[in-house]
């Protein structure tokens, strides 16, 4: 236990070495300058009030366009498209646990990739600590071994508020009655509840593109098979497995952990890009572990409306280092040196906009200051795929706006290892 | 200035003494922040609305003395509100692959207590880290986490028996 304490004893060290920012007066004089007054509590009833007249003229509305109400901040991309277009499948059905919390199943929006399931949580009796919420789902029909949930994220409106969206594997073909189980640990017992209906397969997202891609590239040490694409009007899904060619897969991971922080991982990254230059927006994706191999899935919008060809490129394999320096600036700074890779040339105004030129080999990821906000940057996209360089390279980042003394923060730099190489997807 | 003196002029709304309390103490609470928050922007915003809670609620305080205890607690409630925000906001996927790198811990992160303190539950979490990140004493940890000495000492002795466990070998 002494040893335990010794480490222990060393972070407490580590964190002794930590200096206090010296903008931190200043961070609290602003605050205290800046804030609000508070808003009476008469002001805030007639807003709750307001609120409950709209969300009742809202239940009217989802009963005719079939839209799925109140979840217009949590969805995005294809997903608020379709939604928006009243695409999706709507339920309506409640549970309700014996802690009072009730989740309503508003409706749900399917492909062959994905069923993504609306939900609604409400808390009836106290207020609701949504961290604390030991919430399980999965999705049941004929398939004994039900549908995973993948991903998901939400709102919390309130204490005893929410919405959420979370997405599961699709159901297979043959389902058609389906069951939401939810369960929830109160007072260290799981309690089940479960929420039915039934798949409507003409709400059901057609397909675009399926294909089997059985393509590799290799990237560095790494090689990358792509499996297969599918993609509707709701999603983008595409899969595949990635092996470390010299040494074992689980080592080499191994490896980079022990040596690096969590955050400076190695993850695939990659772009499809159409004909007409326009790029799937990816949303999400894993990667999981099998013996020798890493497989990892990719899913994001649906692809884009019109294209002839489409190309998997900028395939990279992207980590993070963390930066985390501040440095007070002007038009004038010029070779200012971040760290051993990282060099500030030089900060020019251009018209209206402050430019900073940055001497690195990979990507920065820097913000600037004008002392009282973030100014805008203009032109971070046109670096975002742009691959690691053998040798420093300068990038001119532009920021909108211009002030005498500035705040030059540096975040993160983006290392990545990649390959020319791209692979062309057939499309019928 | 007398820390008494500075409250009584916070209370009458003075903006500057309520700043020169708190940066009296700045290592203080930006260190207790960033134990919470362990990083530089998220410790500033705790910071900033720890302030202006103090000084939408300084006239409430009835003991001066019990100012930095008071605003502290303030600051900690701060910083797990933001620390549940930023759950919010982060999508299932990251966790995700957070997961299956844990899958693949190397023998030598032993050395980093941190990872492994991720382990703990997070009531068990914030006690370890009060008592030996910021030398904190039970009484002060019972008070700024809202429970008793007895329930400060058992999260430490449970969560360093788990650490102990989950390190192994000679520790």
């Amino acid at each position: 236990m002494k040893d335990l304490e010794k480490l222990l004893e060393g972070k407490r060290e580590e964190l002794l070495m930590i200096e206090v920012p010296e903008e931190m007066e200043d961070c609290l004089r602003n605050a205290l300058n800046k804030r609000k007054k508070r808003i009476p509590k008469s002001a805030i009833a007639a807003a709750f009030i307001a609120v409950f007249i709209l969300a009742y003229s809202f239940d009217s509305l989802a009963y005719y366009s079939k839209k799925i109400i109140g979840y217009d901040n949590v969805i995005y991309g294809s997903l608020k498209e379709l939604n928006d277009e009243g695409k999706g499948q709507v339920i309506n059905k409640s549970c309700s646990f014996s802690n009072g919390i009730e989740i309503t199943l508003d409706g749900i929006i399917f492909d062959d990739s994905e069923l993504v399931a609306f939900y609604k949580i409400k808390s009836t009796k106290e207020k609701l600590d949504f961290s604390k919420l030991n919430l399980f789902l999965r999705l049941d029909g004929i398939n004994p071994m039900g549908y995973l949930q993948k991903s998901g994220h939400g709102k919390i409106i309130d204490d005893y508020n929410g919405v959420f969206i979370t997405s599961f594997n699709a159901p297979a073909f043959y389902e058609k009655w389906m069951k939401l189980n939810l369960s929830i640990k109160i007072d260290n017992t799981a309690e089940e509840k479960e929420i039915s209906f039934t798949l409507d397969r003409n709400k059901a997202m057609k397909k675009t593109v399926e294909k089997n891609l059985n393509t590799k590239v290799t990237v560095g040490n790494y090689e990358v098979y792509f499996e297969k694409l599918t993609a509707s009007s709701l999603s983008s899904y595409i899969n595949g497995k990635i092996k470390v060619l010299t040494g074992n897969t689980k080592d080499v991971f191994e490896e980079n952990i022990a040596v690096k922080e969590a955050f400076d991982l190695p993850h695939l990254e990659f772009d499809i890009v159409t004909d007409k230059g326009e790029k799937v927006n990816f949303t999400g994706g894993n990667m999981g572990s099998s013996l020798n191999e890493i497989s990892f899935t990719k899913n994001g919008d649906a692809l884009p409306e019109e294209f002839n060809t489409l190309e998997i490129k900028n395939i990279r394999f992207e980590s993070y280092k963390i930066i985390d320096k501040s440095f007070d600036v002007s038009y004038e700074t010029k070779n200012l040196k971040v760290d051993n890779e990282i060099i500030v040339k030089e900060i020019y105004y251009d018209g209206e906009e402050t430019c900073v030129v940055v001497s690195s080999r990979g990507l920065p990821i820097i913000g600037l200051s004008n002392g009282e906000e973030f100014m805008e940057i203009l032109n971070f996209d046109q670096y975002k795929s742009y691959p690691e360089s053998k040798e420093p390279i300068e990038r001119t980042f532009r920021f909108a706006g211009k002030a005498k003394d500035m705040k030059l923060e540096f975040k993160n730099i983006v290392n990545s290892i990649s390959t020319d190489e791209t692979i062309s997807i057939p499309v019928d | 200035m007398e820390v008494i003196d500075l409250v009584e002029k916070a209370k009458k709304g003075d903006k500057e003494a309520l700043i020169q309390l708190v940066m009296q103490k700045k290592e203080e609470y930006y260190r207790l922040a960033y134990v919470y928050t362990g990083n530089k922007e998220d410790s500033l915003d705790a910071l900033q609305n720890m302030i202006v809670i103090l000084f939408d609620n300084i006239k409430k305080l009835r003991d001066a003395d019990a100012f930095y205890s008071w605003s502290k607690t303030i600051l900690v409630n701060e910083c797990k509100r933001i620390l549940r925000e930023r759950k919010k906001e982060i999508p299932i996927e990251e966790k995700e692959e957070g997961g299956y790198f844990e899958n693949y811990q190397g023998r030598e992160m032993r050395q980093d207590i941190t990872i492994y303190m991720k382990r703990l539950n997070i009531h068990q979490q914030e006690a370890i880290k009060l008592r030996y990140f910021l030398d904190m004493d039970y009484a002060t940890i019972a008070k700024m986490t809202g429970t008793s000495e007895g329930t400060v000492k058992s999260r430490i002795f449970n969560g360093l028996a788990k650490l102990k466990g989950l390190i192994g070998g000679e520790y």
